[in-house]
């Protein structure tokens, strides 16, 4: 037999061998993540009980809190309202009044032309960033009306669709975060979450509400698993239950960290001005109109988990495997020079303008730049034309 | 805070696109350096080592003034590399 007859005959054996190894390790994954699941729906008592029994405790209190108040305050207490009404509630009532104003003063606000139109819609992000850690207080209702605004409203701006998704899912992750102070019954709560997270990158969304909840302690059965079975895509449905059991063991002081972590990333940039990208494209000699009309269904696409799906075939491809081979060649060039230590923290500098990118007018030059490379990356491979459903028809701008 | 835009992209491209950015952000600014007097490149080194926040930003204003359009053809050139 000649020797590469029995070359194959080999690689067939081998192939044959990791398709058995590859089927018994999916079989043990998927039983492990079925027990996994099987064992987080027995476990702890849901949420309400949780609720009534820290409201029992709490009225227990209540008599003692009552007199030292009595003592210390003598006339006072009469002024005190009584338990249906109590201060506390006052002023909740008091911060959502308020709330409400604000969006009243925004919808009053002209929109006939572009430029006031952005500022508008800037003012409702900036209500709604202000107003989603205290928004459980009205069940999200306020907000609510804020997106159907936005709605009604239309702007017209470049970064738009790609914050209000940001926004969205932020305030999406504030129910999750708020899960314990939101006083409703928990099936009310979880409704509202699944209603709210609809038609958006549903899957990703879920995932990580799922994950707050595990690390605020909220109990996986007919709680967290409400979530989880909203989750369509079976791969991320997996993840997320694995997930589950880290949390799980992780230290309190572990997951405040990573809650804290998670508060700073919820921080949004302010949108960039329209007029200064476009200058900054036209120095790029790229045509901002064409990039204008791209961008929203660039955002809207590369949500959708089968784009993404399709993404991860196309970078098993020779041509993404070239495109990455120069990149490499130009990075790992760079990295033998060297760099005096004034360059290095001045690039540190930059990068981390986190407060306000605009500061030093280098950070909308990065932001445009970085735009710039996450369209160019797209257009080489060929990638705007796919997502816009382009491809082989127009030419490319 | 800038690398949020990136977020739009799958992780494999994140991660070349925040190297290419890396690049180009260094190039540009080994050049304006290099444009500098040695006085000045002292004081850059002062300046971004122990300065103030105030101090950072007017040395951007007064001494790396041309930074940005360096950024833009610096782009511009590293795009050209990566079609050739």
């Amino acid at each position: 037999m000649p020797d590469i007859e029995k070359i194959h005959e080999e690689i067939d054996k081998n192939n044959a061998e990791i398709d058995k190894y590859n089927a018994e390790m999916e079989k043990k994954e998927r039983e492990r993540i079925k027990e996994e699941y099987e064992r987080l729906s027995k476990q702890e008592k849901p949420t309400e009980e949780l609720i009534k029994e820290k409201k029992e405790k709490s009225e227990e209190e209540k008599p003692k809190k009552k007199e030292e108040y009595k003592e210390q305050e003598g006339e006072k207490e009469e002024k005190k309202p009584d338990n249906e009404n109590t201060e506390i509630n006052k002023k909740e009532n008091e911060i959502t009044e308020n709330f409400y104003d604000e969006l009243k003063k925004i919808k009053s606000m002209p929109d006939k032309t572009g430029g006031l139109k952005m500022e508008k819609t800037e003012k409702y992000f900036q209500l709604i960033e202000s107003w989603q850690d205290l928004a459980y207080l009205d069940n999200y209702k306020g907000i609510k009306n804020i997106f159907s605004e936005l709605d009604k409203l239309k702007p017209s701006i470049w970064f738009y669709d790609f914050k209000r998704a940001q926004i969205t899912k932020n305030v999406a992750k504030s129910m999750a975060l708020n899960y314990k102070e939101w006083k409703i019954e928990d099936k009310e709560k979880l409704k509202i979450i699944k209603n709210f997270v609809k038609g958006q990158s549903k899957d990703k969304t879920l995932k990580e509400i799922a994950q707050i909840l595990a690390s605020n302690d909220i109990p996986f059965k007919d709680n967290i698993d409400v979530i989880v079975k909203e989750i369509e895509n079976p791969d991320i449905k997996s993840k997320t239950i694995g997930s589950m059991a880290d949390i799980e063991k992780q230290s309190i002081e572990k997951k405040k960290q990573s809650l804290q972590a998670l508060k700073e990333d919820m921080k949004l940039d302010k949108l960039p001005p329209n007029e200064i990208i476009i200058e900054l494209f036209k120095k790029l000699g790229v045509d901002s109109k064409a990039v204008s009309e791209i961008l929203p269904k660039l955002v809207n696409t590369l949500e959708n988990p089968e784009v993404q799906k399709e993404f991860e075939e196309l970078s098993k491809t020779k041509e993404f495997q070239k495109f990455r081979d120069t990149i490499e060649k130009i990075t790992k060039g760079e990295d033998k020079k060297e760099i005096p230590d004034a360059v290095k923290e001045a690039k540190k500098y930059i990068k981390n303008e986190k407060e306000s990118p605009w500061k030093t007018a280098f950070g909308v030059a990065g932001w445009s730049i970085l735009l710039f490379l996450v369209l160019f990356m797209m257009a080489e491979l060929k990638g705007v034309d796919y997502l816009t459903g382009e491809a082989g028809g127009k030419k490319r701008k | 805070m800038q690398q949020k835009i990136l977020n739009l992209l799958p992780e494999e491209l994140r991660n070349m696109a925040s190297d290419l950015y890396d690049v180009i952000l260094e190039r540009s600014l080994m050049r304006a350096y290099q444009n500098l007097s040695e006085e000045n490149k002292a004081k850059m080194a002062q300046v971004f080592d122990s300065g103030t926040e105030e101090e950072k930003i007017d040395f951007f204003k007064n001494y790396l003034g041309d930074l940005q359009k360096i950024m833009i053809e610096e782009t511009k050139k590293t795009a050209e590399e990566i079609k050739k």
